[in-house]
């Protein structure tokens, strides 16, 4: 296999993509490289040539590099990355192929297995973690809808415990546990149905799950407010539209947003305590 | 234009070098149909309408990315269809993702219905799509 690298003007990469896409059959990496730049990668057994590229593009492509691979993703994976996702500059979420983290990074490794959510591909999870980096750690953390473990493993590395996380799906719970003695986490893991039976609270309350899981953490933050032990609950899952109506079954519950994120159609909040 | 845009052998030259067909649809309009296997995390063309639109997709282990952008200066709306948009995730089986066009062409409006079948083989890394756009004159 063949790999290919160029760089286009990040200004003009959808323009240029228009004449240079038609001609990429097995499609490009994006990663932009400095500000004004997108570095394009693609690998294929028989790439089109620098000219025939250059020629429908119109211009020459710019730092042009091309290389044998091996075929094996795994392998490619291991030189060169493509499957990392890096939050706040500060925590690394990756599969076990891809290189790890640069030092001073907390590196997160999570396999994906037992059709569990939380690989660090969608903005929900990237949204809770990079919302977990602006506290600082004041007790216990449980993760609700826990998928792989990212967010209870996130925050046992971070410094929150104890921790622990509950899924309904006991494929991902197998998962998770897995995922948590690979990174060296100590969580309490439990299959259990949210949307149904009881569920653990702590000082920190992690919960990227749909509405109607919200609903009833909103009612269990609401019953346990005499003794009211959470200080904080991020939440995620929702698309804006959702946030708000998830955001007044907290309010009745006593809690506020004290910051929000949105990114790629999906929205995050951290949460209050109202007049904390 | 809706004679060019409809026409399959501009059609079939666009996409050749993703092994695109496309055909004329019986009762009038332009069939485009492709397939592709893309790895994770990349962006790649799965169909090319000339002069109204090219569809990228950017497959992620939770996510997809979807991309129609547009080749043509026609004014054009699109809207997904809601009920299948968890069809990429969708565990159970093979579920598509479909999407809607209405372009305004300088001589008519022009439908196009983008349907989207995909199967994830997370041994490859990789997604399979199926994918189709109908293209023909709305309904009166």
């Amino acid at each position: 296999m063949r790999r290919v690298s160029f760089r286009l003007p990040a200004d003009e990469k959808e323009e240029l993509l228009d004449a240079l896409m038609p001609l990429l059959p097995n499609g490009v990496r994006e990663r932009t490289v400095e500000d004004a730049a997108i570095e394009l990668t693609t690998v294929a057994a028989a790439p089109p040539t620098r000219a025939a590229l250059e020629t429908a593009a119109g211009r020459v492509l710019a730092a042009w590099e091309e290389r044998d691979v091996p075929a094996d993703w795994r392998q490619r994976r291991a030189r060169f990355g493509g499957g990392a996702f890096l939050v706040g500059e500060r925590v690394l979420v990756r599969s076990p192929w891809d290189p790890p983290a640069a030092a001073g990074v907390v590196d997160l490794v999570l396999e994906r297995a037992g059709g569990g959510f939380g690989s660090g591909s969608h903005a929900t999870t990237r949204m809770c973690i990079e919302l977990l980096l602006g506290l600082d750690p004041v007790g216990g953390a449980a993760d609700l809808g826990c998928g792989l473990g990212t967010l209870a493993i996130a925050a046992g590395r971070l410094g929150w415990g104890p921790v622990v996380a509950v899924d309904r799906m006991g494929g991902a719970v197998a998962a998770a546990r897995e995922n948590g003695a690979r990174n060296g986490v100590e969580v309490a893991w439990e299959v259990l149905d949210l949307e149904s039976a009881q569920f653990p609270l702590a000082e920190l309350v992690l919960a990227n799950a749909p509405p109607p899981v919200h609903a009833r953490v909103a009612d269990a933050l609401r019953a346990s407010s005499a003794s009211a032990r959470t200080r904080h609950v991020i939440v995620s899952g929702v698309v804006p539209a959702e946030l708000d109506v998830v955001a007044e079954d907290y309010a009745v519950a006593g809690w506020t947003a004290s910051a929000s994120l949105v990114e790629d159609g999906w929205a995050a909040a951290l949460l209050e305590p109202a007049g904390a | 234009m809706l004679e060019e845009v409809l026409d399959p052998d501009r059609a079939a030259a666009a996409g050749a070098a993703l092994g695109q067909l496309a055909c004329v649809l019986p009762q009038g309009g332009l069939l485009i149909s492709s397939s592709r296997l893309v790895e994770f995390n990349v962006r790649a063309t799965i169909l090319i309408a000339p002069g109204l639109f090219r569809l990228d997709l950017t497959p992620q282990e939770e996510t997809l990315g979807v991309i129609t952008r547009p080749l043509g200066g026609h004014p054009v709306r699109w809207r997904a269809e809601q009920t299948t948009w968890d069809g990429y995730r969708d565990a159970d089986g093979v579920a598509p993702l479909e999407l809607h066009a209405l372009f305004e062409l300088s001589d008519g409006p022009l439908a196009c219905w983008l349907h989207i079948l995909s199967f994830t083989d997370r041994d490859a890394a990789a997604v399979h799509f199926v994918a189709k756009a109908e293209l023909r004159a709305p309904p009166p």
